[in-house]
């Protein structure tokens, strides 16, 4: 991205609405942890989160990637909420599955690298996936190029998820209304000379 | 109360199996991917569920809304660490264990 779009994007960065979002969800934080309600408490705290957003600029100045941004605007809160709790059940269900092989005397694991590409409209599309892809036993993202994901995943009935394009197709539906398929060049690779 | 702490028990008796499934799949599997799955993902698994189980047990207070801070701080941080472990190591090369190398007696 060049020119004015990127400068536009930095300025939202620091406008006076996302600072002060900053301020209140940091000041919230602090009032939970230290739970006091008195003036001095208070003022400690206001410093603090001061200190925070100044050591936070350059953190914030810096542009990790092209689109770059703070805000949320396109993210679909009850849709956000729904996949919180879908994802914890994919979980808890992945999490018994793994558990049944590793318990098992003959532990049935058959180890294989997958590799499919992702249309995704953002890159926060992307980080979400590949961090709910690693959250789940079974699978773990390694890496993450454009929009290449490399999974390593510990048997074959754990990808079963991404093969359906269940889970990527719930990531795009927080950000976007229309249902359509994400992942493409979907790659199973089982022996060391494909790599 | 006392259905409290029934429940707080159960979901703490399964973060503990959980947990101590990771530490099996550490000494069970075979190679650094596999063994990273279980260190990573059971272990999480099993500190969310004894965490929620505490959360059952304190109630809605400071403390509770203390611990499921604690419960997303984990969950956001975890699959990070994991995941710069795994990229890492493939980046150095680190071939991952697959059924075939095994049967051909290769090195992992």
């Amino acid at each position: 991205m060049t020119g004015p779009p990127a400068t536009n994007k930095l300025m939202s960065k620091f406008s006076f609405f996302s600072i002060t979002l900053s301020f209140i969800s940091l000041m919230l934080f602090w009032i939970a942890m230290s739970g006091f309600l008195d003036a001095i408490h208070l003022t400690f705290g206001v410093l603090s989160v001061g200190g925070v957003l100044m050591l936070n600029y350059q953190l914030k100045k810096h542009r990790f990637y092209t689109d770059d941004m703070d805000n949320l605007d396109e993210l679909r809160l009850f849709r956000a909420a729904y996949y919180f709790f879908w994802l914890i059940y994919q979980i808890i269900i992945a999490g018994f599955h793994v558990l049944g092989i590793i318990l098992r005397p003959s532990m049935p694991i058959e180890p294989s690298i997958i590799k499919f590409r992702v249309d995704l409209p953002s890159s926060h599309a992307k980080m979400i996936l590949g961090n709910s892809i690693t959250l789940t036993p079974g699978t773990l993202t390694i890496d993450i190029e454009g929009d290449l994901f490399i999974v390593h995943s510990l048997d074959d009935a754990s990808f079963e998820s991404l093969k359906n394009d269940e889970m990527p197709r719930q990531v795009l539906q927080l950000f976007d209304k229309e249902d359509r398929s994400v992942i493409r060049d979907f790659e199973i690779i089982k022996s060391a000379e494909e790599i | 109360m006392a259905i409290q702490n029934i429940i707080c028990i159960i979901l703490v008796v399964i973060g503990i199996v959980f947990m101590l499934m990771g530490s099996i799949g550490i000494l069970r599997l075979p190679d650094f991917y596999s063994r990273s799955h279980a260190t990573s993902k059971s272990d999480t698994l099993g500190i969310l569920f004894v965490i929620s189980g505490l959360v059952v047990y304190e109630g809605f207070t400071l403390s509770g809304i203390k611990l499921i801070l604690i419960i997303l701080f984990i969950a956001l941080a975890n699959p990070i660490g994991t995941h710069a472990l795994a990229r890492s190591a493939l980046q150095r090369g680190l071939k991952p264990f697959f059924n075939d190398s095994a049967k051909k007696g290769g090195k992992s």
